[in-house]
């Protein structure tokens, strides 16, 4: 157990927890704000479609640079996940309420 | 606070871009020879015709008669007709562009290029099979062996780490300017990161545009997500979502000839363009609307790559009534202007140099930022008295990786030369050479003392370019002393620039040798 507590390995997991998160929160992110941009962009729906991706990349990087500044890995986990969750949830009420 | 913002930034830069940066050096590389990707398929196609002699006064009414007569034999109830007036700015027809040509599209698909007097069909040449400098273009975007979708995706990561590492090294460049005088004057270094970072601002805006450009190239690829919610995951929906993108019918009905004159259109519609500046003519009849015929000055001869109000007019073939042509929204617009940016295929030769210029810039910024990488972990070790494997791991790899990548794609023309003509598979063997040299140059670069392998591959990489024209003189009658009297233009400019690449490297080369074995040299020499 000493072999994970010692500060090197636990700057060497906290590394790999956050270069996680940046991959697939920050990702996640990214993703869901762009379908967002695509959604309620008030354009025709292929034009805010295709803003809505190209900006999309315009988003990840400030992600990035974020999680990898924050304090801990597991504040950049908790946030992130948390903002996708709630980008998800908000495209997911409105695709249901132009679906009805 | 401010401190660690700046130190988070420098990890965030050295880590990353240590991550990308071969990968990234290749699609650069790859990405800065596409520039001339026309020019490359030329040349290594030597069988084509030299590049044709100033263009001769075409009766334009009769060639769009043949155009149309040849049309309407081959290719009746087809949905498209293409015709391309002879031209001298069509750069993609390259030595064609004095011919006039026909292509459709529909169920079938096919090209001709006729005699612009006779209307005579202009033989097909029986060419070597290669792909040419198509292959730089999809090696630089989709790279080889893992198939289309899943290169495409890690050259997008690639990219997205690279405009990182722009953003991350603009946060960190002052600091670390800093840094060096302050504590660490150690001159290899720091004229290690000097060069690193004259070449990363000298052309930044260049870096930028290029790589975010090239983000959305493949963006549905990269960031699938607001394409599926939209239009949903079955078989059609992509091909529904670029249709709407781009103001296209879905369907398309048989054309015909049109009744109205082409040649009155033309006429018309170079009142607004220019006269003789109408290049490529399109009949279509989408579904709902007239038969119609487009105008459009030669392909790339202006910034939007496709059709808007202001590049294109639009008649009916009936009447030869002018038709409005509708306005791009704005999402397909800025498509259009980051990939019409990218490819440079507005570009006059100048600026296409200046392409060349700043993407030479960009590999010479990553290449100097991989040994820096080396270089600074090196002094930090040394005072510290170790030596970890994982920087003398980089530091061998950067050999091949960097030096070795030129030589294979030296080896790459080598290989269109020299494998016979008649060889099953030839296309693919070229580019396998390229990969075969380059896997060569890797291993060597593992094994070798690394300033010796440095020194050598970059020698053997100048060799390897510098005998390019004389090899094409051996194997070709395509040679300089052929295609600099005939002022090909094209081909004399690709040996010529094999030249100066050697001369480049070479001198490269020379420099490090002189840096690294110059004392036990003198010391030789009694």
């Amino acid at each position: 157990m000493s072999k994970f507590k010692s500060p090197d390995a636990r700057h060497r997991w906290s590394v790999a927890s956050r270069v996680l998160a940046a991959a697939l929160g920050g990702y996640a992110l990214a993703s869901a704000l762009a379908v967002l941009l695509g959604l309620l962009l008030p354009l025709a729906r292929a034009q805010a479609v295709s803003l809505g991706m190209d900006l999309g990349f315009l988003l990840y990087v400030p992600i990035l640079l974020w999680t990898f500044h924050t304090r801990s890995a597991a504040r950049a986990w908790g946030w992130l996940l948390l903002w996708s969750g709630a980008a998800t949830l908000l495209a997911w009420w409105l695709v249901k309420g132009s679906a009805a | 606070m401010k401190a660690y913002f700046r130190q988070s930034m420098a990890w965030l830069h050295t880590w990353g871009c240590l991550v990308a940066g071969w990968l990234l050096f290749f699609i650069f590389l790859l990405g800065t020879a596409t520039v001339f990707h026309i020019e490359i398929s030329r040349w290594m196609q030597p069988e084509r015709p030299l590049d044709a002699p100033p263009m001769q006064p075409v009766d334009r009414a009769t060639a769009l008669a043949h155009a149309l007569d040849y049309l309407e034999q081959h290719a009746a109830g087809q949905s498209r007709w293409d015709i391309y007036l002879p031209h001298e700015r069509h750069r993609h027809r390259q030595e064609k562009r004095a011919l006039l040509a026909v292509g459709w599209r529909g169920d079938l698909r096919g090209q001709a290029d006729l005699d612009p007097h006779t209307g005579a069909e202009v033989p097909r040449l029986a060419v070597r099979d290669t792909e040419g400098g198509r292959a730089f273009l999809e090696l630089h975007s989709e790279l080889h062996y893992l198939g289309e979708g899943l290169g495409k995706r890690i050259v997008a990561a690639a990219a997205l780490l690279g405009l990182l590492g722009l953003v991350t090294g603009v946060i960190v460049h002052k600091k670390i300017f800093q840094d060096f005088f302050t504590f660490r004057p150690g001159k290899g270094q720091r004229s290690w990161l000097d060069a690193h970072n004259v070449a990363g601002v000298m052309a930044l805006p260049f870096f930028v545009m290029i790589i975010y450009s090239g983000l959305v190239y493949f963006d549905r690829e990269s960031l699938p997500a607001p394409v599926a919610v939209a239009y949903g995951t079955s078989q059609g929906a992509v091909g529904r979502y670029y249709t709407e993108l781009l103001h296209r019918e879905q369907r398309h009905l048989p054309v015909q000839r049109p009744k109205a004159p082409l040649m009155a259109m033309v006429e018309q519609a170079e009142r607004t363009l220019g006269t003789g500046e109408v290049g490529q003519i399109t009949i279509t009849h989408p579904a709902g609307q007239p038969l119609q015929v487009r105008m459009r000055r030669p392909y790339g001869s202006e910034l939007p790559r496709h059709e808007t109000p202001e590049t294109e007019f639009r008649f009916d073939a009936a009447t030869g009534a002018l038709l409005t042509t509708p306005a791009l929204g704005p999402g397909i617009r800025l498509r259009f202007v980051m990939l019409t940016l990218h490819d440079g295929w507005f570009a006059r030769p100048m600026l296409l140099w200046l392409y060349v210029l700043s993407g030479l810039l960009g590999c010479f910024m990553i290449a100097t930022g991989m040994v820096l990488w080396v270089v600074k972990r090196r002094d930090r070790h040394a005072r510290r008295g170790d030596a970890p494997w994982g920087v003398e791991l980089v530091a061998r790899l950067n050999v091949g990786m960097l030096a070795g990548l030129l030589l294979g794609m030296a080896a790459f023309f080598w290989a269109n030369r020299l494998l016979p003509v008649g060889l099953e598979g030839r296309a693919a063997w070229e580019i396998h050479g390229l990969f075969a040299v380059w896997l060569v140059a890797i291993v060597y670069g593992l094994l070798r003392p690394e300033k010796r392998a440095w020194v050598e591959v970059l020698s053997l990489a100048a060799l390897a370019f510098g005998l390019v024209p004389l090899l094409n003189a051996l194997t070709t009658d395509r040679h300089l002393g052929v295609t600099l009297p005939a002022g090909d233009g094209g081909l004399a400019g690709f040996d010529l620039s094999m030249l100066a690449l050697a001369l480049l490297l070479g001198a490269a080369a020379w420099r490090l040798r002189r840096k690294w074995f110059g004392a036990a040299m003198r010391r030789n020499t009694p």
